[in-house]
């Protein structure tokens, strides 16, 4: 969700794993990133629509998806959860002593 | 400026394979990146990850109803088998390829033998598709090798039996074309069921293989019955030309049937996702 609100306006399937691949250094699935974005999709935090056909994709349109409000609400509140979390965290908590 | 093809094999698999919803796009992004500069093993790789993770994904969701309708079918068709042999076993035991006075009774039974065989493989399609539909050609394609599958040891048993002389090719051959026959046709009639178009609707080549299909069928089994009851005289090699055409007729025509499905899937999802889109 983070990687589709990044991208904005570009967010397809390429960008989307590249975004993810680039930032977490682990090559993901293409396969994966629809398997999730179906999933989010079928839960109302993303909407998808068709865009264009290149002849490097042999002429099949991109898919591209947009974080629907209550999508942008949950990132918001996933976010405040984690850094919520991290306050008052001891430092040096949980390496090795 | 030239665009790079994706491995076509690859591409082929993952378009008959799988049963994702977003297929079109994610073969579009493989070929996109491929066209970048990706290579053939990565394109393998992702191909590979995305039909394993639709596997996964139908087992978790459908694996309970995939598995009762393979089961199913085959307790439906053990049954039936094993009926078949109660009731027509004694039939079958004294044929022997000579007249007898009672021959056009003998034959008679013959065609009520096929009959029943051929429900068989109706009724048992039906209901291995009926119990899941989510993945009606996957399904059946299981199904058709849960049955094929106990009759494979026996044949390579025969076939080394030949190769090493101690076991005549009149055993093996026959042994061959009923499981040709049960490999060809129970997916046939299976994809014959669930075809989205009428008989009038399909294209004309598709209606003229059917119906050679069926007269094939017909002939061959009239004349291998005719010969049991020995009517007719049907040689060796006559019967394995219509056997090895029979069966060749079935499996393109099963070719051809799945492929339809697999183009109507395509449009089926295409139109979907328009529809969502616009609705977006």
């Amino acid at each position: 969700m983070l990687a589709v609100l990044r991208l904005g306006r570009d967010a397809y399937g390429v960008p989307i794993a590249t975004e993810i691949a680039d930032r977490t250094g682990r090559e993901i699935l293409q396969g994966s990133v629809y398997a999730t974005l179906d999933r989010l999709e079928a839960k109302g935090l993303v909407i998808s629509e068709l865009g264009e056909a290149t002849p490097q994709r042999g002429g099949r349109a991109k898919r591209y998806f947009k974080l629907t409000a209550e999508g942008v609400r949950q990132v918001r509140q996933a976010q405040r959860a984690l850094e919520a979390l991290w306050v008052d965290l001891p430092q040096g908590a949980g390496t090795k002593a | 400026m030239t665009t790079r093809s994706p491995p076509r094999l690859a591409t082929w698999l993952l378009a008959e394979l799988s049963s994702s919803g977003r297929l079109e796009e994610l073969i579009g992004d493989l070929s996109e990146q491929f066209a970048a500069g990706r290579s053939h093993l990565w394109y393998w790789h992702q191909a590979s990850g995305a039909l394993l993770l639709d596997l996964g994904q139908s087992l978790r969701t459908h694996g309970r109803s995939f598995l009762c309708a393979v089961l199913a079918g085959y307790a439906l068709t053990s049954i039936w088998v094993f009926a078949n042999g109660v009731v027509f076993g004694p039939l079958y035991q004294s044929l022997d390829a000579s007249a007898h006075p009672d021959s056009l009774m003998r034959f008679l039974g013959l065609r009520a033998a096929q009959a029943s065989t051929t429900l068989l493989v109706f009724v048992s399609a039906w209901l291995v598709m009926r119990i899941h539909r989510a993945h009606q050609r996957a399904v059946l394609v299981t199904f058709v090798a849960a049955l094929i599958a106990p009759r494979l040891p026996g044949i390579a048993h025969l076939a080394i039996g030949v190769l090493a002389g101690t076991q005549s090719r009149s055993i093996l051959v026959p042994e061959i074309v009923r499981t040709s026959l049960q490999a060809t046709y129970t997916p046939l009639i299976g994809l014959w069921l669930i075809r989205r178009d009428r008989f009038a609707e399909m294209p004309r080549w598709i209606r003229f293989v059917s119906v050679m299909t069926v007269v094939i069928t017909l002939l061959s089994a009239l004349l291998y019955d005719l010969w049991q009851v020995g009517a007719v005289s049907y040689p060796i090699p006559a019967r394995y030309g219509v056997d090895a055409a029979d069966i060749g007729c079935g499996a393109y025509l099963a070719f051809l049937l799945w492929r339809r499905e697999s183009h109507s899937l395509r449009a089926n999802s295409v139109t979907g996702a328009a529809a969502a889109g616009s609705q977006a």
